[in-house]
C-alpha cells in the first residue's frame, strides 16, 4: 500500500521542479535584454606613457559588450599615425548570477601609433559603440621626446599598467608562448607591438636621377609563416626598377634596442628620383601571419595570428643636378658608365649594309639613359636605330647595359669616317659630370672585285647583272646524270634491307635446331636401335660359323660387340682399352656381371682368332650371354637421357 | 656522188647522236653558259630536270645560270636540290650562303640549329640508308655468329654486337628525321615579295611579307595557296606561285 500511495506524491514533486526551472528559464530570457543594454564596459590603455618620436606606442581598447562593438578614432586633433591595428575577440556564456543566459563579447582593438610631433600629446576620448549603446574612453597623455632619444622596443614594457608585458615573464622574453601556456593574452600583446613593416633607404640624399635602393622588411618577434596582399605604394616621383623580390621568405637575425627581431626582406628596388625636392616613399602595406610558439609534440598546432602592417614613410631629400651641365646633356644621362662604338665590319662592298653599334655600359638607369645620335654623313645611308637593353642587378645596384644599332648603306665606294660621338653623363659618385667619347671609326668601301670572277670559269658579270653573280664558284662539265628516283627508303630494296638480315638470322636459327635434333634423335635411336644391331651380328656370325676361315667369323663378333658398346657409350669404342671401355660402360648403366661377360667374350674372340683354343661355338655362346646381360643395363645417353 | 653523201652521213651520225644524249645536252647546256647566254643554258638545265635527270652538277649549274640571269631565289631552290643529293658538297654550300647574303629578309627569333639538326642536315639520305643498313646487316650477322660461339666467343662478340645495334638505332633515328623532312617540304620564295596572309582567302590583310630567297616550310596546300612557317615560327599564307618547292 505504501509504494501505491508514494508514487503520486513524487510525481507531483517531479513536476514541480520542472516548472518552477522552466519559469526560471523564461524569467531569465525576459531579463537579458535589459541587462544587455546596460552592458558595455570600455577600457583603454597604451603600454607606454613615453616614448620617442620615432617609436611606436600600441594603443589598446577593450570593450565588453553583448553585441558586435566597432571603435572610432578621432579624425581631428589625433597627433599619430595608425601604423597597424589588429583585433581580437572572444565570447563568454553565463548561465547564473541571476542575469539569465548572457553572452558577452570582449573585444580587444589594438593599434600601433607613431606620433607625428614631439611634446605632451593626448590620446583624445574614443568613441565605442555597440548595438544602440555608444561610451567612451578617457582621453590618455603620452610624453613624445625628439627620435632617437627613446629606449627601444622594449623600454616602455615596464609601464604597461594593469596588462602587464611579456618581457615580465624570465620564461619568454619575445612573448612567443602561445596562450594558455601560462601566459595568457601576453603573447599577443609581445608580438603585437613588436611585428613592424619598414622601408630602409641606403642614403638620405641623392641627386636627380641617381640610384636609390629601397629595402621592404618586415621586423618580427615570432616566426612569420607567409606574407599576403603586399602592397607597396605608387612610386611618385621615381623610376622604379626591382631589384629583388622574396619568392620565400629568409630571414636574419636583427636587434632592434637589444631586442632581437627577426628580419624578413620582402623587396628590394631601385629609385631614380626624378625631380628635386623632399620625397616621401610609402606607405607599404602587408599581411603577416605569423606563429606564435614552436610547432614541436608539446605544441602541435601552434597558433597563427595574422595582422596587417604599414610603413611609415620614408623621406628622401633629392637634390637637383649642379649646373654647368656640358651641352648636349640629357637629364636621363646620370651614373658611373663607359661608352663605346664599333662598327660591325670595316672593310665592305658598295650597297653592303654595316652596322654601328653605340654601347654605354655601368650602373645607373640604363632603360633611361639617352645615347647621342648618329650624325648624318654623304652617301652613307643610315636607317632607323634600334635599341637593346640588358639590364641585371648586381648586388643592390642596377647594371647593365644600353646598346643602339644602326644600320649603314654605303652608296658609293671610298673611305668613310664616322667621327667620335661624345656622350655628356653626370657622375653621381664623382659629383660632376663628364663628357664620354667614343673612338673615330673608319668605313673602307670597295667595289666587288673583279677577280672574283675570273676563277669561276664563267665570263666576268655583264653590266646591269648583280654583283652576286661574279662571287660564284664555278659550273662542273663532268658527271653523269641519273635518273630521279624516289628517296631510298621508299623502294623495295629498302624492304629486302631491314627483312632480309632478319628472315636471314631466322633461318640460320632454324637451320641450326633443326641439326641439333637431328644429332640428338640419332644418338637416341643407336640407343635404342644397339641391341638389335648387335644381334643381327650375331646372326651373321653364326652363319659364318660355318665357314672354313676363322677371321670373318671372330671379326663378325668383334664387331657385334664393339658396335654395340660404341652405340651406348655415343663414342667409338675401337680405341679404347679393356680398361677404358669397362669403366665408359660402368659409368653408362652397365653393371659388373655384365662387364666382366663382355670381357670373357673379347677375351675368347681374341683367342680364338690368334691362338684358334676357342671353339667358335663357345665364342657365339660367350657373346650372347654377354649381349643378354648388357641388355639388362639401365643405360644412360651421351647426353644424360634415359 | 651517192658513196659520198653516205660517207658523210656516217661521219656525222655519232656526233648527232651524242648530242641526242643527256650527257650530250648536259655539255651542250654547259658551252651556253660559258658562252654568257645563261638564259639559254638555264632552258637547256631545266630541260634535263623536267626529264627527270639529276646530279649535283646539273643542279648546281643550273643554279648558277638561275642566278646569273637574275632569279636569284629560283636558283637557290636549285642549290637546294644538289645539297639534297650531296650535303657536303663545298661549292653548293658556298654558292647558296653567297646568294642567301643577298636575301633581304632577315628572321629575328630563329634558335641556333641543335647538333642533331644540324647532323641531319649534313647528311645525304643515301648516307642514312647506307647506315643504316651496314649497322643492321652486321647486328643481325653478329647475333647469328653469337647464337654459335662458345662462351669465350659470346664474350668476345658481345661488344660488337651492341655498337651495331646503337649504331642501328641512330641510322634508323637518322632516316626517320629525313623522312620527316621530306614531309614538309622546303621552298624558296622566287618573287621579289610575297605577302603572306593569315588565312588563304586573298580577301584578307596582309599580315607580314617574305622576300626573294627566304627559306621556308610548306605546311600545307590548298587551291592556289601554300600555308607556310618560317624558321623562326611565323606562320601565313602565300601564293603557291610565288614559292619552288625543293
Amino acid at each position: 500500500m505504501s509504494r501505491r500511495t508514494g508514487r503520486p506524491a513524487g510525481r507531483a514533486a517531479g513536476r514541480a521542479v520542472v516548472l518552477a526551472l522552466v519559469l526560471g528559464m523564461g524569467l531569465s530570457a525576459l531579463a537579458a535584454p535589459a541587462a544587455a543594454r546596460a552592458a558595455l564596459a570600455v577600457h583603454a590603455e597604451v603600454d607606454r606613457s613615453e616614448l620617442a618620436q620615432d617609436e611606436v606606442l600600441t594603443l589598446e581598447v577593450r570593450v565588453e559588450a553583448d553585441e558586435p562593438a566597432s571603435v572610432a578614432l578621432p579624425a581631428r586633433d589625433f597627433d599619430f599615425q595608425v601604423v597597424s591595428q589588429a583585433r581580437s575577440q572572444s565570447t563568454s556564456v553565463d548561465l547564473g548570477g541571476g542575469a539569465g543566459v548572457r553572452i558577452r563579447r570582449t573585444t580587444l582593438f589594438q593599434y600601433g601609433l607613431a606620433p607625428l610631433k614631439t611634446g605632451d600629446l593626448t590620446i583624445p576620448a574614443i568613441e565605442v559603440t555597440s548595438g544602440k549603446a555608444t561610451a567612451s574612453t578617457e582621453p590618455i597623455g603620452v610624453k613624445v621626446t625628439p627620435p632617437g632619444t627613446g629606449g627601444g622596443a622594449g623600454a616602455g614594457r615596464g609601464g604597461r599598467g594593469s596588462l602587464g608585458g611579456p618581457g615580465g615573464s624570465p620564461l619568454d622574453p619575445f612573448g612567443m608562448a602561445p596562450p594558455g601556456a601560462g601566459g595568457g593574452s601576453r603573447s599577443w600583446n609581445g608580438w603585437e607591438r613588436d611585428l613592424r613593416l619598414v622601408v630602409e633607404l641606403d642614403k638620405a640624399e641623392a641627386f636627380v636621377g641617381e640610384q636609390v635602393t629601397a629595402s621592404v622588411f618586415v621586423l618580427s618577434p615570432a616566426e612569420v609563416v607567409r606574407t599576403e596582399g603586399y602592397q607597396p605604394p605608387v612610386y611618385d616621383g621615381f623610376w622604379n626598377e626591382t631589384l629583388e623580390q622574396a619568392t620565400q621568405l629568409r630571414s636574419t637575425l636583427r636587434k632592434n634596442g637589444g631586442v632581437p627581431l627577426r628580419a624578413y626582406l620582402l623587396e628590394r628596388v631601385a629609385l631614380f628620383p626624378t625631380r628635386a625636392g623632399e620625397l616621401e616613399l610609402g606607405p607599404f602595406g602587408v599581411d603577416v601571419v605569423l606563429q606564435l610558439g614552436p610547432a614541436n609534440a608539446f605544441y602541435p598546432f601552434p597558433e597563427l595570428r595574422r595582422a596587417r602592417r604599414q610603413s611609415r614613410a620614408a623621406t628622401l631629400r633629392v637634390k637637383p643636378l649642379p649646373p654647368g651641365a656640358p651641352a648636349g646633356f640629357d637629364p636621363a644621362n646620370v651614373g658611373s658608365a663607359t661608352f663605346t662604338a664599333a662598327l660591325s665590319e670595316t672593310r665592305v662592298a658598295t650597297g653592303q649594309p654595316v652596322t654601328l653599334r653605340l654601347t654605354a655600359r655601368g650602373d645607373g638607369n640604363v632603360k633611361g639613359w639617352a645615347l647621342p645620335p648618329v650624325p648624318a654623313i654623304a652617301s652613307l645611308r643610315a636607317f632607323a636605330p634600334t635599341t637593346v637593353d640588358k639590364v641585371a642587378p648586381k648586388g643592390q645596384r642596377l647594371t647593365g647595359q644600353r646598346t643602339v644599332e644602326t644600320v649603314l648603306v654605303p652608296q658609293r665606294e671610298g673611305t668613310f669616317t664616322i667621327p667620335p660621338l661624345a656622350w655628356p653623363v653626370f657622375d653621381p659618385k664623382l659629383g660632376r659630370y663628364e663628357v664620354l667619347r667614343s673612338p673615330e671609326l673608319s668605313l673602307e668601301v670597295a667595289t666587288p672585285a673583279p677577280a672574283a670572277a675570273a676563277g669561276s670559269g664563267a665570263p666576268a658579270p655583264l653590266p646591269g647583272q648583280n654583283a652576286l653573280a661574279a662571287g660564284l664558284r664555278p659550273i662542273r662539265t663532268g658527271g653523269a646524270l641519273s635518273r630521279r628516283g624516289e628517296p631510298p627508303w621508299q623502294g623495295s630494296l629498302m624492304w629486302l634491307l631491314v627483312g632480309g638480315p632478319v628472315v636471314l638470322f631466322a633461318a640460320g636459327v632454324a637451320v641450326d635446331r633443326i641439326r641439333d635434333r637431328r644429332a640428338a634423335d640419332g644418338g637416341a635411336r643407336r640407343l635404342r636401335q644397339a641391341g638389335r644391331v648387335a644381334r643381327r651380328r650375331l646372326a651373321e656370325a653364326s652363319r659364318l660359323a660355318g665357314g672354313a676361315e676363322d677371321a670373318p667369323f671372330f671379326t663378325e663378333v668383334e664387331r657385334a660387340l664393339s658396335g654395340y658398346c660404341a652405340d651406348k657409350l655415343g663414342r667409338p669404342a675401337a680405341g679404347l682399352t679393356r680398361d677404358e671401355l669397362a669403366r665408359a660402360l660402368a659409368e653408362a648403366g652397365a653393371h659388373a656381371p655384365a662387364l666382366r661377360a663382355l670381357a670373357a667374350a673379347l677375351d675368347a674372340c681374341d683367342a680364338g682368332r690368334f691362338g684358334g683354343a676357342t671353339g667358335r661355338d663357345e665364342v657365339l655362346s660367350l657373346a650372347s650371354r654377354a649381349m643378354e646381360l648388357l641388355e639388362e643395363a639401365h643405360w644412360q645417353a651421351p647426353g644424360g637421357a634415359a | 656522188m651517192s658513196a659520198l653523201l653516205l660517207v658523210l652521213l656516217l661521219a656525222a651520225e655519232p656526233a648527232t647522236a651524242s648530242a641526242r644524249t643527256p650527257d650530250g645536252r648536259f655539255e651542250q647546256a654547259n658551252a651556253l653558259y660559258h658562252g654568257g647566254d645563261f638564259d639559254g643554258a638555264a632552258r637547256a638545265y631545266h630541260a634535263l630536270v623536267d626529264e627527270g635527270w639529276e646530279s649535283v652538277a646539273l643542279h648546281l649549274n643550273l643554279g648558277n645560270a638561275l642566278v646569273r640571269a637574275g632569279a636569284r631565289g629560283q636558283g637557290m631552290a636549285s642549290y637546294e636540290r644538289a645539297l639534297r643529293l650531296d650535303p657536303l658538297d663545298d661549292d653548293v654550300r658556298a654558292n647558296l650562303e653567297a646568294a642567301r647574303a643577298q636575301n633581304v629578309d632577315r628572321l629575328v627569333g630563329v634558335a641556333e640549329p641543335s647538333l642533331v639538326e644540324r647532323l641531319v642536315a649534313r647528311t645525304g639520305d643515301g648516307t642514312a640508308v647506307a647506315l643504316f643498313g651496314v649497322a643492321w646487316v652486321a647486328l643481325w650477322l653478329l647475333l647469328w655468329l653469337r647464337g654459335r660461339a662458345t662462351r669465350r666467343g659470346r664474350r668476345l662478340l658481345g661488344p660488337p654486337a651492341l655498337l651495331a645495334a646503337l649504331l642501328a638505332v641512330a641510322g634508323g633515328a637518322l632516316l626517320a628525321a629525313r623522312a620527316a623532312d621530306r614531309r614538309t617540304p622546303a621552298a624558296i620564295v622566287v618573287v621579289p615579295s610575297a605577302g603572306a596572309r593569315e588565312g588563304p582567302e586573298r580577301a584578307l590583310k596582309t599580315a607580314f611579307e617574305v622576300h626573294e630567297g627566304t627559306r621556308l616550310r610548306v605546311l600545307e596546300a590548298r587551291g592556289d595557296q601554300a600555308r607556310v612557317r618560317l624558321d623562326n615560327g611565323l606562320v601565313g599564307w602565300v601564293a603557291a606561285a610565288d614559292l619552288e618547292i625543293i
